[in-house]
């Protein structure tokens, strides 16, 4: 395999999954954002953000406070130090494989 | 592909501005302002126009320190109901942001209470400062947030505060007119997107939030 190609296989799977890449993608540029918010940026069903969302806060990226605004529940996503660092890594690396495949 | 990630990321920066509530508040404080300007020129010297001149003082410190709150307070009966709670990382922790605040904040501050103090006017040339200043902020803006309509705003703030100067209006005059057309502009501007962003997207019907 060439060096190109195993630093593509050594990024964070976890992070690479389309979905789990935008939402984390989207937590990096605010402080935080609720369950509404996400679904709609992802275009995910509630289900299927659920089980995203979980993964990621059993990885440690995410925290996931669930609270009430009002009478309204309401799920408050944020990334976590360590979210943060793997994403910030994760996009160096693909940053480094696109510089690196280029013709 | 790393592209594909910033998208996202400049949407949810564009989110704080896409109801156009931003907007409608500014324009109501520019317009405040206006009235606040004109009261204290049509009355000078008086105890009046010395209250004014601290209240506008007031006016500046309170939108600097708590515009974000007034704003989220807003959202949270239009916005955040409908497409979803964002809360931001605070400007405060950018420098640049920081260093910026407290200049613009510094000469307003002192503008302003020179002129109310001694009652001098200092020049004729405030609504062109104001209008540069207006739209420096709406360029910087606009480019940060890829949205067009804020380079219509700031070439209008600078048009009205050219052709303030150039009609030969005193300050006591210009100024106030100055804020209260851009104050009118920027309600209209908020209002519409305000008006669109509503139209949009209506109020989800099932329960907001199931995770």
């Amino acid at each position: 395999m060439s060096n190109d190609l195993r630093s593509l296989s050594d990024v964070d799977r976890l992070i690479h999954e389309p979905s789990r890449s935008v939402i984390l993608a989207i937590l990096a540029a605010v402080e935080s954002a609720d369950f509404l918010y996400l679904q709609r940026e992802t275009g995910l069903t509630k289900g299927n953000l659920s089980v995203h969302l979980s993964k990621l806060e059993e990885a440690g990226y995410v925290n996931i406070e669930k609270t009430y605004r009002g009478k309204i529940p309401l799920t408050l996503c944020r990334m976590t130090e360590k979210g943060r660092k793997a994403f910030d890594a994760y996009r160096k690396q693909l940053k480094q494989f696109v510089e690196n495949t280029k013709e | 592909m790393d592209d594909n990630l910033k998208e996202p990321q400049l949407r949810a920066l564009q989110y704080w501005i896409v109801d156009g509530v931003s907007e409608l508040l500014v324009g109501f404080i520019f317009l405040l302002a206006g009235v606040i300007y004109y009261v204290q020129a049509s009355i000078p010297g008086s105890l009046l126009s010395k209250i004014l001149g601290i209240a506008s003082v007031i006016l500046v410190c309170g939108v600097g320190f708590g515009g974000r709150w007034m704003i989220q307070h807003i959202k949270e009966r239009t916005t955040y109901p409908r497409t979803g709670y964002v809360a931001y990382k605070s400007g405060w922790k950018n420098k640049w942001n920081v260093v910026i605040a407290i200049v613009v904040m510094a000469l307003l501050l002192a503008y302003v209470v020179f002129t109310t103090v001694t009652d001098t006017n200092l020049t004729n040339w405030g609504p062109v400062v104001c209008g540069l200043l207006m739209g420096a902020l709406m360029v910087q803006a606009g480019y940060r947030l890829d949205q067009p309509r804020f380079y219509l705003l700031a070439f209008f703030g600078v048009l009205v505060g050219i052709g303030l100067v150039l009609s030969g209006l005193r300050i006591e005059y210009s100024l106030p007119l100055f804020f209260g057309l851009n104050g009118l502009v920027l309600l209209v501007s908020g209002g519409l997107t305000l008006w669109k962003y509503l139209h949009q997207t209506p109020a989800p019907q099932d329960a907001p939030d199931e995770q």
